[in-house]
């Protein structure tokens, strides 16, 4: 074993022995092969070249086989539940997971928009579709995917039918419900979007305290005291001419460790746009692949992450032109503020022959404090003639003479520096949902870091 | 002469950036009721009188005070001196990205209103104020909805600095170079803001109110007639007088006062 994690821990082949004859035999097989690679290799570590920057030591407290139990029957609200992910304002369907189960009682499936389906994971193993989609090689071969091979058992699949066209995004929370010692969650989406469907989904990742498990505020405080791990791989298929704007907001509590991938596979011209919102956890990686798998499909990658105090968020991003006239467009922006640091990796790929591949990168960085630091590393990798790709990174500071300038208007300065913060922001938030930042904006601003602002929840 | 009481009193005020001295000793009163143009060559340390003035940090005043309405003003931080009724209007607005225009005025109206113990408008209220200024203005309602100053024009930058001096209504405002890059339906424009800051309903001249032009050409000094003229070059005033003082400049540059400015004759003209 070469990773961070120790010898003599438990290793998963408990879990996966428990798993005989109450899933499909292929998926236990499955299971205990990935269990016996991440054997071979545990973790990823800071050898790795994709893991440089960030060390998942934290999750030496996590016993990793440590599965949560499934607490999808826990009475929680869809009020609660929406609390608790920051959106008390909506009033639409909402599709609840608590630690990737879906949880009815908190949920409000009721008008779903027509042609659009959301099911639990373990209810749908025997469909030959979807055994086939679990049986794909995940796009990010580590560790962390032989232990999401082993581990997960449920999550959430979407299914919207061609020609479905719905005008109100359809909201998924998934919600961390950290017990009283340490655990993990790990869980795995599909996505599945028909030919000429369009529609947008947003993804919230946010900690619910567990009833049992006061915060340090009272009851209702969602901030807990135990480290716990909230791993998800989504899957996303986009058919011809599908157009899908997927938004995920993660804002999880500062004692959990996020990984969160996501790999969409988008069709002939068809259009994905995610929008990838980074603000809570201790640690964040983020893992995104998409595959231009047809010509004349596009791809357009927002990215915020606000990261303060030790936090440490990490984006790779990786887009595969493998076909002509492929387009993508992708802007992440980041504010670092206290000693907190980050990293962005975007990689762009233009495979042979992909001719009249156009591709856009660009980071831009505002560096808060003297602590904050990013590191931020474009990948492009072109093998084609006869493409337009550019990229650019920044890293840089509060502008002093527009600080200057909005406080000789008579804005305090703590206002000159959020109004400053929110604009850099609003760039990628204008992509964002209608519905959903509108029920948002209140607390994105919010979270936008002022001196004192971020202490309460570190 | 003017019985006004001092709005601005500047003595001896030396200022420095990044350790080099750029104002030497500048001496100035400047009573209600006035205004006072401070010409000179570029360079000359115009704009750095009008940045420590408005309070920019960059500058560190290291000898001499300024007292706005009887107060120090150099002890207040630059929002502080805007609330109390200081006005820069930029020789270079800054463009922010991301904020619309009319936010950004409403926010600034309202802190200021605020520290007047005025109620803040609301959106409609605020709405009805800035559709009869940009009118008077005539400032295009499109600007309202685009990010502060981001894409403007030359023209429409200083435009938009009379209108949030007109929104703004300040006891001192300072004008520095607004009349740069102006064409003279522009200039006009402008002229028409300033000059109906300081005029009362009666059309007397408010005599509770001040204003500080500065400029390097005499043009924009036909649309605002100022009541005092200053020369600044090389951080000190050399010269000061009424109104002709800007004639003789105009007619004779600024060799007259040993004074050498590439530029100058193109400002005659
Ligand atoms: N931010 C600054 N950093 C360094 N030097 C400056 C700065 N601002 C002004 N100066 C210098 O101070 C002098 C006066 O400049 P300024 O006040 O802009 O003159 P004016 O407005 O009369 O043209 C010039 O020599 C200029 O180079
Ligand atoms: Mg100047």
């Amino acid at each position: 074993m070469t990773g961070v994690v120790a010898a003599d821990r438990v290793g998963l082949e408990p879990f996966v022995a428990d798993r005989v004859g109450r899933e499909p035999a292929w998926l236990v097989a499955m299971r205990g092969e990935a269990a016996a690679r991440f054997a071979e290799r545990g973790l990823p570590d800071r050898r790795i070249e994709d893991w440089k920057y960030t060390n998942l030591a934290a999750l030496a407290e996590i016993p990793l086989a440590g599965v949560r139990p499934d607490n999808r029957d826990v009475a929680v609200s869809p009020a609660r539940a929406l609390q608790a992910a920051g959106l008390p304002g909506w009033d639409g369907p909402v599709a609840v997971f608590i630690d990737g189960h879906l949880a009815p009682g908190a949920s409000r499936l009721g008008d779903l928009p027509a042609g659009v389906q959301v099911a639990s994971l373990s209810e749908r193993l025997s469909d030959p579709a979807l055994a086939d989609l679990l049986r794909r090689p995940q796009r990010t071969d580590d560790g962390l995917a032989d232990l999401l091979t082993a581990l997960a058992t449920d999550g959430a699949v979407v299914e919207v039918a061609d020609h479905t066209v719905s005008e109100r995004p359809l909201l998924l929370l998934f919600l961390s419900m950290p017990g009283s010692a340490p655990a993990a969650a790990h869980f795995r989406n599909f996505f599945w979007f028909g030919k000429h469907s369009r529609i947008q989904l947003a993804e919230l990742h946010a900690t619910l305290a567990s009833p049992a498990v006061p915060g340090p505020n009272g009851p209702r405080s969602e901030v807990t005291s135990v480290a716990h791990l909230s791993h998800s791989l989504g899957q996303s298929q986009l058919d011809e001419g599908a157009v899908v704007t997927h938004t995920v907001l993660q804002r999880e509590d500062p004692h959990c460790v996020y990984v969160g991938r996501l790999q969409a596979e988008v069709g002939k011209d068809a259009e994905w746009t995610s929008n990838a919102l980074s603000l809570g956890a201790g640690l964040a990686r983020w893992d995104l692949h998409v595959s231009l798998t047809s010509e004349g499909a596009g791809a357009t990658l927002n990215g915020l992450y606000l990261v303060t105090d030790r936090q440490h968020v990490d984006f790779h991003t990786t887009i595969d032109h493998a076909h002509p006239r492929t387009r993508s467009r992708e802007l992440y922006k980041g504010l670092l503020d206290g000693a907190a640091t980050g990293v962005f990796n975007g990689k762009v790929v233009v495979r042979e022959g992909a001719v009249k591949v156009v591709a856009q990168q660009t980071n831009r960085n505002l560096l808060l404090s003297d602590g904050a630091q990013i590191h931020t590393k474009p990948q492009l990798e072109i093998f084609a003639d006869d493409v337009k790709c550019s990229h650019g990174a920044t890293i840089g500071q509060l502008d002093a003479t527009a600080l200057f300038y909005l406080r000789s208007r008579g804005l305090s300065a703590d206002d000159a520096r959020r109004l400053l913060l929110h604009a850099f922001a609003s760039e990628v938030l204008a992509s964002v949902p209608e519905h959903l930042s509108g029920a948002l904006s209140g607390s994105l601003l919010e979270c936008l870091p002022v001196p004192g602002d971020f202490q309460e929840v570190s | 002469m003017n019985e006004a009481s001092p709005i601005l009193e500047i003595k001896n005020l030396h200022a420095a950036i990044d350790g080099r001295e750029i104002l030497k000793g500048i001496d100035l009163c400047i009573r209600g009721g006035e205004i006072h143009a401070i010409m000179g060559p570029n360079g000359s340390g115009k704009s750095t009188l009008a940045q420590v003035l408005a309070g920019h940090e960059a500058y560190a005043v290291t000898a001499g005070s300024v007292t706005f309405l009887g107060q120090d003003l150099l002890a207040l931080p630059p929002e502080e001196r805007a609330r109390q009724g200081v006005f820069l209007a930029f020789q270079y607005p800054l463009e922010i990205p991301g904020v619309a225009n009319t936010y950004f005025l409403k926010t600034a109206l309202n802190a200021i209103r605020k520290h007047r113990g005025l109620p803040e408008l609301d959106a409609m209220e605020f709405l009805a104020l800035i559709r009869q200024k940009m009118k008077l203005l005539e400032v295009d309602p499109a600007l309202l909805q685009r990010a502060v100053n981001e894409g403007f024009s030359g023209g429409e930058k200083k435009r938009n600095e009379i209108l949030q001096l007109a929104v703004l209504e300040p006891q001192l405002a300072i004008l520095d170079e607004i009349d740069s890059g102006l064409d003279i339906d522009a200039l006009k424009t402008v002229a028409l803001g300033a000059n109906t800051l300081l005029t009362a309903a009666d059309s007397s001249r408010r005599t509770d109110r001040a204003m500080v032009l500065v400029t390097h050409y005499e043009r924009l000094l036909h649309y605002i007639q100022p009541t005092h003229v200053h020369v600044l070059y090389k951080g000190l005033i050399h010269q000061s007088g009424g109104p002709d003082l800007a004639r003789d400049l105009e007619r004779e540059g600024y060799a007259r006062f040993g004074i050498e400015d590439e530029l100058a004759g193109a400002g005659a003209r």
